[in-house]
């Protein structure tokens, strides 16, 4: 196999076929992974007569999208194209300017400066209230035979980049990358790249809950990851995640089922606690950055320690309590009840998990479901408009739940790696 | 027929509640095993509040519909089909966008109700499944939501009333959605919570559900469940929301009945 492969292999095909005979999207897997095994490369064995046509770099659809701008540019040197807008590339690639120079054609000047202000006054409101229905992720430009290939890749259970359907990508952890913080870690899941930092901060419980510390948790997609999430563009995505994120690590509002103990934040009842604030950060984006986040969240959950509070308790118990804060003595989190994040996306009839941005665009609808290390769903979250069957989704928690074992005793030994390295 | 006499415009449903009252959904089917304490509102675990819904509380718009679910009151207007804003690229499909806000005076705390940014997005994921967006390219309809009073389980009634409206303006759908959520506390899972109730909750589940085809468009799950309940849950939710779906069937009759 190759390389990337050894890191992560799902055992679905080998042992526990039996669980899962009701799913029809399985019945291949052992069939196809043979078959990726006796030939070198597993794309020539699949689909010979693409292979060499269609390539899945972005450096292509790059390239192409200067092919279909620069045609009428004497310095791109390259023949014009044949046709305009060659397969689904995006014609609106090019600066506007660029185009309103090369197709010179009267328009329509602005009445004056007023004029200009006024119209700016009545489109900036709408932007901030609305939600736009423009994911970044539909931004990958295919063209219909990359778009065949990853369809077919994926009904024949042999994926663009040699894997099955229910196997991630080769998983990199690595602790302790933001001193700064009170824990850290920083997650590649192939060429997807995240970091979550956890810090803590003391502050005072709120009135509802006296007993409870507070968690939050926030993300933030950063402009080097895609161009698409410059300035506004990722908001609306980051609010996706985050609210994701929350549901499934939070738990319900009474605090049952939540990965961590909120009971274990609190210093002195009612009056003061330890504030927790996640932070995930989008590093690089090449698909699945929801499961990418929600490891990396737990290897930094593994790798926090809260400093140990001193209280010296005044004899009036109304007066503020003297708290001491220890830089010496760190307490470890529990993180055993810290759930990971599968999300199963649908292309076609099929489910496969870890797409990567290419194989996101083809979805047709993913399940996202929270599972902890005893089988339990701490939470699921729906994305892609399609409608799915009933019996579809509880085949989908069940798939998760058997690939999330897998999953989080890869990601404890690399914990246990990534700590004896530090 | 009240419901009919009063189409067209917006009426403070004190009165129409009772009406409703007889049409409380029996949904007896998961009898609860320990039914120790009595909701507030004097419901059984599995009884969803009277729903009052209307259509057409606002001229203006090309579709609109009123929902009253004990003390949640949803207003839905749809605009549209009409041109897309100048900055959007070419699409030959449709969009749909929707908005979801709360009036300053919807929660016990003013102004509270901004804390429900998620609710637009989440508003237009139940939908976008549903609704035929390559019969209008070119296009934008627009649904917004207001929340007049938010009295628990706000959002699936957003949802289904959203639906309501745009069947209303006449958007074409594959199905009405409607939508339904229960909250669980301890081994007990109870439909349609109230404000209170959710402030409580061990877990919460929301299911958006299209009743004819059979189609779970959205899903939310969160908090502390287990593999039998989450089943459960889903079904007895499924079988408020094709109930619900009725009722929506019922008033879009009215209201057709009406125009002739």
């Amino acid at each position: 196999m190759e390389p990337n492969n050894e890191q992560f292999t799902n055992s679905i095909g080998d042992a526990p076929l039996h669980r899962c005979q009701h799913s029809p999207h399985l019945a291949t897997a052992a069939f196809s992974s043979s078959v990726a095994a006796a030939s070198g490369d597993p794309r020539c064995g699949a689909q010979p007569r693409l292979d060499g046509t269609v390539r899945l770099s972005t450096d292509r659809l790059d390239a192409s999208g200067d092919g279909v701008a620069g045609g009428s540019f004497p310095h791109c040197g390259r023949p014009p194209p044949l046709w305009p807008h060659p397969g689904g590339l995006l014609p609106n690639r090019r600066p506007l300017a660029l185009r309103r120079s090369i197709f010179p054609c009267p328009r329509p000047r602005l009445a004056s400066a007023r004029e200009f202000a006024r119209r700016r006054l009545r489109r900036s409101p709408s932007r901030e209230q609305r939600y736009a229905p423009a994911a970044p992720r539909t931004m990958v430009g295919l063209s219909e035979g990359e778009k065949h290939f990853i369809r077919g890749g994926i009904a024949q259970d042999l994926r663009t980049d040699g894997r099955r359907r229910l196997q991630f990508r080769a998983i990199s952890v690595e602790t302790g990358v933001i001193p700064q913080a009170n824990g850290s870690a920083r997650v590649r899941l192939g060429a997807t790249e995240v970091i979550a930092t956890v810090k803590a901060e003391l502050g005072k419980p709120s009135i509802l809950h006296p007993d409870k510390g507070k968690v939050s948790i926030f993300v933030d997609c950063s402009p080097t990851a895609a161009p698409m999430f410059e300035g506004r563009g990722s908001e609306e995505f980051s609010a996706e995640l985050c609210v994701a994120l929350q549901r499934c690590l939070l738990g319900g509002k009474s605090g049952a089922g939540a990965a961590i103990d909120l009971s274990s934040l609190i210093v002195v009842d009612g009056k003061v606690c330890w504030d927790l604030y996640i932070d995930g950060l989008v590093v690089s984006s090449d698909g699945n950055l929801l499961d990418a986040l929600a490891a990396a969240i737990k290897v930094a959950l593994s790798d926090t320690g809260i400093p140990k509070v001193n209280v010296s308790l005044s004899a009036t118990t109304d007066e503020e309590p003297e708290v001491n804060v220890s830089d010496e003595e760190f307490l470890q989190f529990d993180t055993s009840s810290v759930p990971v994040i599968v999300t199963l996306t649908k292309v076609g009839k099929h489910y496969i998990v870890d797409a990567t941005s290419e194989e996101e665009s083809q979805m047709s609808s993913a399940v996202s479901v929270s599972v902890n290390r005893h089988g339990q769903i701490r939470g699921l979250t729906k994305r892609g408009g399609a409608g799915l069957d009933p019996s579809v989704i509880f085949d989908m928690i069940s798939v998760a739940k058997h690939v999330s074992r897998q999953f989080i005793s890869v990601l404890d030994s690399e914990i246990l790696a990534a700590e004896a390295a530090e | 027929m009240s419901a009919a006499a009063t189409a067209g415009t917006y009426s403070p449903a004190s009165s129409a509640g009772e009406k409703r009252r007889e049409r409380k959904e029996e949904l007896r089917r998961h009898l609860a095993e320990d039914a120790d304490w009595p909701r507030a509102d004097g419901r059984s675990f599995h009884d969803c509040r009277p729903a009052f819904m209307q259509t057409g509380p606002t001229t203006a718009a090309s579709g609109s519909a009123y929902a009253e679910f004990g003390k949640t009151k949803v207003i839905v207007s749809v605009f549209g089909p009409r041109e897309s804003k100048k900055a959007m690229l070419y699409s030959d499909t449709g969009r749909l966008n929707c908005n979801v806000s709360y009036t300053t005076f919807a929660t016990p705390i003013r102004g509270q109700g901004t804390d429900n940014k998620e609710y637009s997005a989440m508003l237009h994921k139940a939908l976008e499944g549903a609704v035929m967006l390559h019969t209008f390219p070119k296009t934008t309809v627009d649904v917004f939501a207001l929340v007049l009073e938010s009295g628990g389980s706000d959002l699936p009634i957003i949802i289904s009333c959203a639906s309501l409206a745009l069947a209303d303006a006449g958007i074409m759908m594959y199905d009405l959605v409607t939508s339904v959520s229960v909250s669980c506390f301890g081994k007990n899972i109870i439909i349609d919570p109230t404000s209170d109730e959710e402030a409580w909750q061990d877990g919460s589940l929301m299911v958006a559900y299209m009743p004819a085809r059979k189609e779970i468009t959205q899903l939310t799950l969160t908090g502390e469940w287990s593999d039998g309940k989450i089943t459960n849950a889903v079904e007895l939710c499924m079988d408020a929301c094709s109930k619900l779906c009725d009722i929506l069937r019922e008033r879009l009759k009215d209201a057709s009945s009406l125009a002739e």
